[in-house]
């Protein structure tokens, strides 16, 4: 028969609420960890479809404005195939969630992970129910626009390539300009040097020209004053023939002014008239031609014989005019 | 109202009885009203300058006229033209149509054969081929040679002006003299314009610048009334020139300026 002695007694309570001490501790540790988890917290369940899961994991972030307020808690393939979304959301948080709001498929930065993003509907709408269905959009990642981006480029690169390749073609439009530049700014370079010469040739010809200039000079200036002596003779005889002319050009100047006054005149006064009755009396003579050779008319009207122009003496004596 | 509606609608039917029971006169060959139609036309076209039109006016006249063997209107056709030809300083040309005409031949009338050699003779005196002119006036007047020749006041004053070209002033006196009476007579005024005139320059020629004068304000009157610029520039250059012989410096110096403006007037008038 065993007997607990009083030391035994004694370490066994001791163990005893060792253990228990640390049973406590553990459990308040998990309760601690767990609450930091949220796993005590008050959710609301909520849901989304989308046509496709690719991106979506079960446990991401779902936030709002940079804030988690909740997890995908899962993702699951509906009958009709399209892809069911739960998410589960702080209900402290779902003030920020009204009913009108729409749930996004997003990254964090350009290489960071995807999220589920809330974004607010309208201000005013009640916050979303338990068991709520949100829209939801996939918004373009970088992949899209990269590959929109991509779109654009490629055409342009193509441009390129094209007019790299026309200005490297050795026989074409570009290459052949550039050719007969070279050509011409040499052949402007040899005109240059032409001109030099010949602008040297022409000094040198001038000296010469101007030497035998001299002679001539000296030569002219005895012509010049045989030619003051005879103009000394005329002066003597000007005046007389000066009055003559005089008096025929005031008879001119006179007979002149006349003609300029008239037609001027003429121009205003010679009505237009005249030509438009030329046109009325084309057109009447028509009508009455036309008349004549109709019947019963004809027979009425006798036709006219052909006439002579005048012969007239005057004809052979005076030009017409035109 | 009934009444008036009936009587209107008998209009047309009394039209057409009217029409049927006129004596139907001689058939009209359609092709001679057209070449007088032609005629017609070129006349109207050289009265407004239109020279070139009017040539080919005549000429479609005469192409009709050959075509049905009209004499006169061949004839008459083709003095036209030569006429229209000379006015283009067409002569060789002239000369032509005349020759054709000429040389058809006594199928044409003694009047028509006249005309022809007529204007032969003033297409030779516009040259200054003064002894061709003077044959053809003679080969005119041989067949000008009585009074109911139509043409002989014409030539008359042609001959005139042949022998005032030669300086001959008392042989064109006495042209014109005979050219004067007998145009008068007709009362052909622009011959009878043209008689005076060279009556008047041969005057001038004889220093006899009083009597020019007087035969020169008879002229232009004339010349006045028929509404002919040409001549009336040409009548008062004659005055200015017998005036400067009086003298009379101002007036000759009158005169050549309304000269000036007649001659200004007439161009604008032709520009049109």
């Amino acid at each position: 028969m065993d007997v607990d002695t009083a030391p035994q007694r004694k370490l066994r309570r001791q163990v005893l609420w060792f253990v228990l001490a640390a049973l406590l501790l553990l459990g308040a540790l998990l309760g601690g960890v767990a609450w930091k988890q949220g796993a005590f917290a008050k959710t609301t369940q909520l849901f989304f479809f989308a046509r496709s899961a690719v991106g979506m994991n079960k446990g991401m972030a779902v936030k709002f404005r940079g804030f988690r307020i909740g997890t995908v808690e899962e993702i699951a393939l509906e009958p009709n195939g399209s892809v069911k979304v739960r998410l589960l959301i702080d209900s402290a948080y779902t003030r920020f969630v009204p009913q009108d709001s729409k749930a996004h498929l997003t990254k964090e930065g350009m290489i960071g992970a995807s999220i589920i993003e809330i974004q607010s509907g309208a201000s005013g709408a009640s916050p979303v129910a338990n068991n709520g269905v949100l829209a939801f959009a996939r918004l373009r990642d970088f992949n899209d626009i990269a590959e929109e981006l991509a779109d654009q480029i490629q055409p342009i690169l193509e441009d390129v390539k094209k007019v790299t390749a026309f200005a490297n073609d050795p026989d074409g439009d570009l290459r052949q300009m550039i050719k007969n530049l070279n050509q011409s700014a040499a052949a402007l370079l040899e005109t240059r040097q032409e001109i030099s010469r010949l602008v040297q040739n022409t000094d040198q010809r001038l000296g010469t020209i101007a030497g035998r200039l001299d002679g001539v000079l000296v030569s002219a200036g005895e012509r010049l004053d045989q030619v003051g002596a005879s103009l000394k003779t005329l002066d003597k005889k000007i005046p007389d023939l000066m009055l003559k002319v005089d008096t025929s050009l005031d008879n001119a100047r006179a007979a002149t002014a006349n003609i300029k006054k008239i037609t001027e005149e003429g121009v205003e006064q010679v009505p237009g008239i005249l030509r438009d009755g030329k046109a009325v009396a084309e057109d009447t003579r028509e009508i009455l031609g036309g008349a004549k050779k109709s019947w019963p008319v004809r027979n009425f009207v006798p036709a006219p014989p052909e006439t002579l122009i005048p012969l007239d003496s005057h004809d052979s004596g005076s030009a017409s005019r035109k | 109202m009934q009444r008036a509606g009936l009587v209107l609608s008998c209009v047309p039917a009394i039209l057409l009885l009217v029409a049927c029971a006129g004596a139907p006169s001689e058939p009209q060959s359609a092709r001679l009203a057209q070449a007088a139609d032609y005629n017609r036309r070129g006349e109207v076209a050289l009265k407004q300058g239109d020279h070139r039109r009017a040539l080919a006016l005549y000429e479609a006249a005469l192409r009709t006229d050959l075509s049905v063997e009209n004499l006169d209107g061949v004839a008459i056709n083709s003095i036209n033209l030569a006429r229209v030809h000379q006015m283009l300083g067409e002569d060789v040309l002239a000369h032509r149509r005349l020759d054709a005409l000429l040389g058809g031949g006594e199928v044409f009338s003694r009047e028509y054969i006249a005309a022809a050699r007529l204007r032969k003779a003033m297409l030779y005196q516009a040259a200054n081929d003064l002894d061709a002119a003077a044959s053809w006036a003679a080969q005119t007047a041989d067949l000008c040679k009585d009074s109911s020749c139509i043409w002989q006041g014409t030539l008359l004053n042609l001959r005139a002006r042949l022998a005032l070209a030669r300086g001959d002033f008392a042989g064109t006196l006495a042209f014109a003299g005979r050219a004067l009476g007998i145009n008068r007579g007709r009362d052909a005024r622009e011959e009878a314009a043209n008689s005076l005139r060279l009556q008047a320059a041969a005057r001038i020629g004889q220093k006899e610048f009083a009597a020019a004068l007087a035969l020169l304000d008879e002229a232009l009157a004339l010349d006045k009334a028929l509404g002919l610029p040409q001549r009336i520039e040409r009548d008062l250059l004659h005055m200015a020139e017998a005036h400067a012989g009086l003298g009379h410096v101002d007036a000759a110096r009158a005169l050549r300026t309304r000269a000036a403006r007649v001659a200004a007037q007439e161009m604008k008038v032709d520009r049109r």
